[in-house]
């Protein structure tokens, strides 16, 4: 028989629990199972480039707040942002450059980047301060292919490419466009952070509700409810690729389309530059990974809460972060080239603009789906092929929740370790 | 929240050739995609409508003018220039994708911030 997506991802069939979504239970396992022992993503090493640059981000399911550092080794190291006197947090901005001492706007006290308490006012009123012991506490930071990833867990054994695993291996070496410039879009939602990652995972919506927006970019004649392409597996990771429609034309009256579009030879409308400044990417093994010719791009996601997609016109990311179990961040972040002339920065407001409204109809979709759930009504969810990246979200939670450590999660993770293509299913199997 | 662009006393608002657009200035010519983004929100349907209609016929001349400036170094008036030309493209958003000022049944405002490295 014919596998198809779901059943390749060795899963069932069933309907599937929204507990999940809605226990503060939940919520705290996820705090202390997921959050507290994975490998978080931070951002790109060239958000911090030169040494003495700095970051902080913050991780708050986990009440964290952390200092990630470029030493003058070329190293990057993360700390949690912590003072050491009396608790207040080292660093109020949010990034700087060229800075290699930190003083706690507090009472000054002052460390190095590399995490070193260096002076301390007024000193010789203290009790037998041993400076020595008092340095920022550091968190385990590694960087995979220009990702800084931190790990929360003080304790962790799994390093950050044991935890990539094979999606790492399957992801490495993409040559990412304009690494060094992006432009976020932020937003703080009134929902459980799955809704989020939900939103984001599966295309059986995109006709639907992006019906003004992506719809006809991202389903046709051919592909009318754009099902999946291709689905990836890879321990608690994943990867689809979308459909693209090959006969997307601007409407006649899209005339500043059009426009913002007239000197670019570009992909598609997810286009942020130019076709010949992305062929080395479009050439990546991995991108499109099934080579199809009717393709639009690749939502790659590295668990819990990092999605990586690369289209034929660059790439951008979302982070989603839970902040209470019904409150939660998004950011997406896209990453683009510097304008260099009017017409240029014309078509980047144009990309924003549109992709602000495409995110926002999902954005504003996940506060409703949250208050549906929530009213405790319904008891489960129906999920179709396409929307297996869901299903597979659900069951890793629940592999992660019940194991005691994190080499445990990924040992029970290894049913999802799918080195077998699977064929999407164009009828429902039985 | 309340934003204007300012034209400073002895400046033209706009180069020469374009003063069909000053109406439009005060409203439109603002720094900042975010604070492009506010404006095309915070207004009506047909508000929108009349800047589109404006500056639509005239966006490629204008394009064209701003071409001899440097894109982060331009005189007040052709600044301004380019910010309508910028806030075009949000209002075509409105004008012809959405049909609506906004994304429909979505709230507003909104927690939503676009954050760019650098302020056009
Ligand atoms: S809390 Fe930082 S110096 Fe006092
Ligand atoms: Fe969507």
């Amino acid at each position: 028989m014919r596998a198809n997506f779901t059943q390749a991802a060795g899963l069932g069939t069933g309907p599937m629990s929204f507990e999940p979504y809605r226990t503060q239970a939940h919520f705290e396992l996820e705090r202390e199972r997921i959050f507290r022992r994975t490998w978080l993503i931070m951002g790109r090493i060239e958000d911090v480039p030169n040494a003495g640059d700095y970051i902080v981000k913050e991780v708050e399911i986990c009440n964290a707040s952390i200092l990630i550092t470029r030493q003058a080794s070329g190293a990057v190291k993360a700390f949690h942002n912590i003072c050491s006197h009396r608790g207040n947090q080292v660093v109020w901005d949010t990034k700087g450059t060229r800075k290699t001492m930190f003083r706690c706007p507090y009472h000054n006290w002052t460390y190095g980047n590399d995490g070193k308490l260096l002076a301390v006012s007024d000193e010789k009123m203290f009790f037998n301060l041993d400076k020595k012991k008092c340095g920022l506490d550091s968190v385990q930071c590694d960087v995979w292919d220009g990702w800084i990833f931190i790990n929360l867990n003080p304790d962790n054994r799994v390093s950050l490419r044991e935890y990539l695993g094979s999606m790492g291996e399957f992801l490495s070496g993409i040559p990412y466009p304009n690494a060094h410039r992006s432009i976020r879009i932020q937003a703080y939602l009134k929902c459980n952070w799955k809704f989020l990652i939900d939103a984001f995972s599966e295309s059986y919506h995109i006709p639907v509700l992006h019906s003004k927006t992506i719809g006809p970019t991202f389903s046709g004649k051919i592909n009318p409810m754009s099902h999946l392409q291709n689905a990836e597996f890879f321990g608690p990771h994943h990867s689809i690729s979308l459909f693209g429609n090959p006969d997307y034309k601007p409407e006649e009256a899209a005339l500043v389309e059009k426009l913002a579009y007239a000197g670019m030879v570009s992909e598609n409308v997810l286009a942020a530059n130019q076709s010949q400044d992305t062929m080395d990417l479009r050439a990546h093994r991995s991108v499109n990974p099934a080579k199809s010719q009717t393709w639009s791009m690749d939502i790659n996601e590295i668990f819990p809460n990092f999605h990586l997609d690369v289209a034929g016109g660059g790439f951008w990311t979302h982070e989603i972060w839970p902040i209470t179990q019904d409150f939660s961040r998004y950011e997406m972040r896209f990453f683009v080239p510097k304008p260099e002339t009017v017409r240029e920065a014309f078509h980047q407001e144009h990309y924003i603009a549109r992709l602000a409204d495409v995110v926002l109809e999902d954005l504003a979709n996940v506060e409703r789906t949250h208050k549906g759930v929530a009213a405790g009504v319904k008891k489960q969810m129906h999920l179709q092929e396409h929307e297996v990246l869901i299903r597979r979200m659900l069951k890793l939670h629940e592999e992660f929740e019940e194991s005691a450590t994190l080499e445990e999660a990924l040992k029970r993770c290894a049913w999802a370790d799918s080195p077998d293509t699977a064929e999407p299913a164009l009828e429902p199997v039985a | 929240m309340r934003i204007v662009a300012t034209v400073p006393s002895g400046e033209r608002p706009l180069p020469a050739g374009f003063e069909s657009l000053e109406p439009f200035v005060t409203y439109w010519a603002v720094a900042g995609q975010n604070e492009r983004r506010h404006q095309r929100c915070d207004t009506t349907f047909e508000e929108i409508r009349r800047f589109y209609d404006a500056m639509l016929p005239r966006a490629d001349a204008a394009m064209q003018h701003l071409s001899g400036f440097p894109l982060r170094d331009m005189p007040g008036p052709e600044a301004r220039l380019m910010r309508l030309v910028l806030s075009l493209a949000q209002a075509s958003m409105a004008v012809e994708v959405q049909g609506s000022a906004r994304v429909p049944n979505a709230p507003w405002p909104d927690t939503v911030r676009i954050l760019t490295e650098e302020t056009l």
